[in-house]
């Protein structure tokens, strides 16, 4: 069983099956985050993805799958965040979340992840009273915004893709509630604000912060422009140090849609050298450096990364600069 | 009907003197570099005043970085201009008014960085044709519409509410209607996405100019026409059908906004929910605003 240390920054990955949860649990996650399929609608979820994209599933499959992922990762001292982060809902759905948030609570979930004021209302009115991760639908840009959060009981706030550095200082200063920030995939808009979706029924239809454009200005000239709206910084893993330093509670890994979860486990293990690397004081390349020697297929599946594309999440590249 | 119009230009107010509109819009949904001097609004506020036009303040999406300087120049308007209409446009803005005892010195009103709904996505309706009919109606509401989420703004003090004005939104609309807020449709032009990044300064390689009296790099739109997909399981782009291709609707990129044009019969009776209509300077020419006010008057 992993030992948890006090105050110890968390290592939060996805999951969607008992396999990979497994898989990620090995590979030294903290936490998993998870949601749970429905067989009532055709794509729709409550859950902040939708039921398939790309032809994988992004959620467990029922919850008897559920109960033993839960099992599972409570047998490791691993917890689990149970997604109930749909954007918004209508009022003739709230009974329907309601049964689906309970589902995860009779499962031993250990928090919920919401993304609207709203329902983190409902919730509470229903009397479920478990820890409430504030997901990053529900946009936080902001450190009032967080407190407003922490009045009506959210223990922890998963901020935008865009947050910067010297602004995490902020966000970390706030007493009684935790800060989760991404570590691994960015998103290229305001997530949340974002109505480019990715289809789950038309392959052609993928998200539109990584669509090809024809941009045209207005005296008419044209440019081809594959990820014109591509802002989305993806990874954080130089600043590991710099994100305990300011004390980030929790870092996520994206991806429980992922058609290669033998990557995303692979990424999660990195991390968590890189995590226990840093509290022993070793250098980060240092770490990057051995992990590519002793993964080759890693070596293999993932060049160039993301330092040659520059798509770091918190140094100088041509997308972090053009940040307002 | 009232008839709004949004300019987030403050050099632009001379030209809007005698345009047929009840209330100007300034300021800006999410760009904060966008945002001129306590001093200029509140000459502008007199020009416009002094011209009949009645004033509404956005302040935009706020990023902690920003966040000293917006709310500070919030408080100093209020207090120049005790009970003015502020559109707000994240909850941060929000909570420090009242955590400030400014809320009752303004009327709040919530504005389109808060407020969306399914629809503003271009493709919709391709995601959603695989629902039943029922499934459908359900997932077009607003994202305001429960009866939670209309406690915490009346909690918050928000008496009105600006929407996009599509016909899914109905029992939305009706919803919040009956709550006592009024409802502000924006006409013809919706936020389909916001994004910290200014993908026109990126595109132009003018980074180093961002909040450098960088307004003139987002002055005028660019028209993007979305023709390749990200197939994710190859870490590829792929061109999309011709026919798909022309069943999403053209978008426009105004710094950090991604807008789509999108026309409306103004005789549709989803107008009745509305208090007013906002038109934006964004999408018109003055020609074309004073046209479309005084249809929107006599319809």
């Amino acid at each position: 069983m992993r030992q948890i240390e006090e105050n110890k920054m968390m290592l939060l990955a996805p999951t969607r099956s008992l396999e990979i949860t497994k898989m990620q649990i090995k590979a030294g996650a903290d936490e998993v985050y998870l949601g749970l399929s429905n067989k009532k609608y055709a794509t729709f979820s409550f859950n902040g993805r939708f039921k398939e994209m790309d032809s994988v599933s992004a959620q467990v499959k029922d919850e008897e799958e559920l109960k033993k992922i839960v099992e599972v990762c409570h047998n490791n001292g691993v917890k689990v965040n149970y997604a109930a982060n749909v954007h918004h809902i209508a009022p003739e759905l709230e009974d329907e979340y309601l049964e689906y948030v309970k589902k995860g609570v009779s499962a031993g979930v250990d928090y919920l992840i919401i993304s609207n004021i709203g329902l983190v209302k409902l919730v509470r009115k229903a009397n479920i009273d478990l820890p409430i991760v504030m997901g990053a639908f529900a946009l936080i840009p902001n450190v009032e915004h967080v407190r407003m959060l922490r009045d009506i009981g959210v223990k922890r706030v998963v901020l935008p893709h865009a947050v910067k550095l010297e602004e995490l200082r902020d966000f970390c200063k706030i007493d009684g509630i935790e800060v989760e920030v991404f570590g691994f995939i960015g998103g290229g808009n305001n997530c949340g604000r974002c109505m480019l979706l990715h289809s789950p029924n038309k392959k052609e239809i993928a998200a539109g912060c990584r669509a090809g454009y024809t941009v045209e200005s207005s005296d008419g000239k044209k440019f081809e422009q594959e990820l014109f709206l591509d802002a989305a910084a993806d990874c954080a893993l130089c600043n590991i140090p710099d994100l305990i330093n300011i004390g980030v509670d929790v870092i996520k890994i994206i991806g429980r849609e992922s058609a290669m979860p033998s990557f995303t486990s692979k990424v999660v293990n990195l991390f968590r050298k890189a995590i226990d690397g840093s509290y022993e004081g070793k250098d980060i390349e240092d770490i990057k450096e051995k992990f590519s020697r002793e993964e080759e297929m890693w070596n293999i599946n993932w060049k160039p990364r993301f330092c040659e594309k520059g798509r770091c999440k918190f140094k100088s590249t041509k997308i972090t600069n053009s940040y307002i | 009907m009232k008839i709004e119009l949004k300019v987030p230009y403050l050099n632009r107010i001379n030209e809007l003197i005698g345009l047929p509109v009840d209330t100007i819009i300034v300021g800006h949904e999410t760009c904060p570099n966008h945002i001129d001097s306590v001093e200029d609004y509140i000459k502008a506020f007199e020009k416009l005043e002094s011209a009949g036009y009645e004033i509404k303040f956005q302040v935009p999406f706020t990023y902690q970085e920003h966040f000293s300087k917006m709310f500070n120049l919030v408080a100093e308007l209020i207090k120049a201009k005790e009970g003015m209409n502020l559109i707000v446009n994240d909850f941060g803005i929000l909570y420090a008014l009242r955590s400030n005892n400014l809320l009752d010195k303004c009327r709040i009103i919530v504005g389109s960085g808060l407020s969306y709904n399914y629809d503003l996505c271009p493709w919709f309706d391709h995601i959603a044709e695989v629902e039943n009919k029922e499934v459908n109606n359900y997932l077009r509401t607003h994202n305001f519409n429960s009866q939670t989420n209309i406690e915490h703004m009346k909690e918050f003090g928000v008496e009105e509410i600006e929407v996009s004005i599509f016909e899914g939104l109905e029992s939305s609309f009706s919803n919040f209607k009956s709550n006592g807020f009024e409802l502000n449709g924006v006409l013809d032009l919706a936020i389909v996405s916001t994004s910290r990044a200014c993908h026109i300064a990126r595109l132009f390689g003018h980074q180093d100019q961002i909040g450098n009296n960088c307004k003139e790099i987002c002055s005028t739109p660019l028209k993007i026409t979305t023709t390749h997909y990200w197939d994710m399981a190859n870490s590829d782009s792929k061109l999309i059908s011709k026919e798909l291709q022309e069943s999403i609707p053209q978008m426009h990129v105004h710094g950090n906004i991604i807008c789509m044009h999108y026309n409306v019969d103004v005789k549709s009776t989803i107008f009745d929910y509305l208090d007013r209509v906002i038109l934006d300077i964004r999408r018109y020419s003055l020609e074309e605003i004073k046209k479309r006010t005084i249809e929107l008057k006599g319809a």
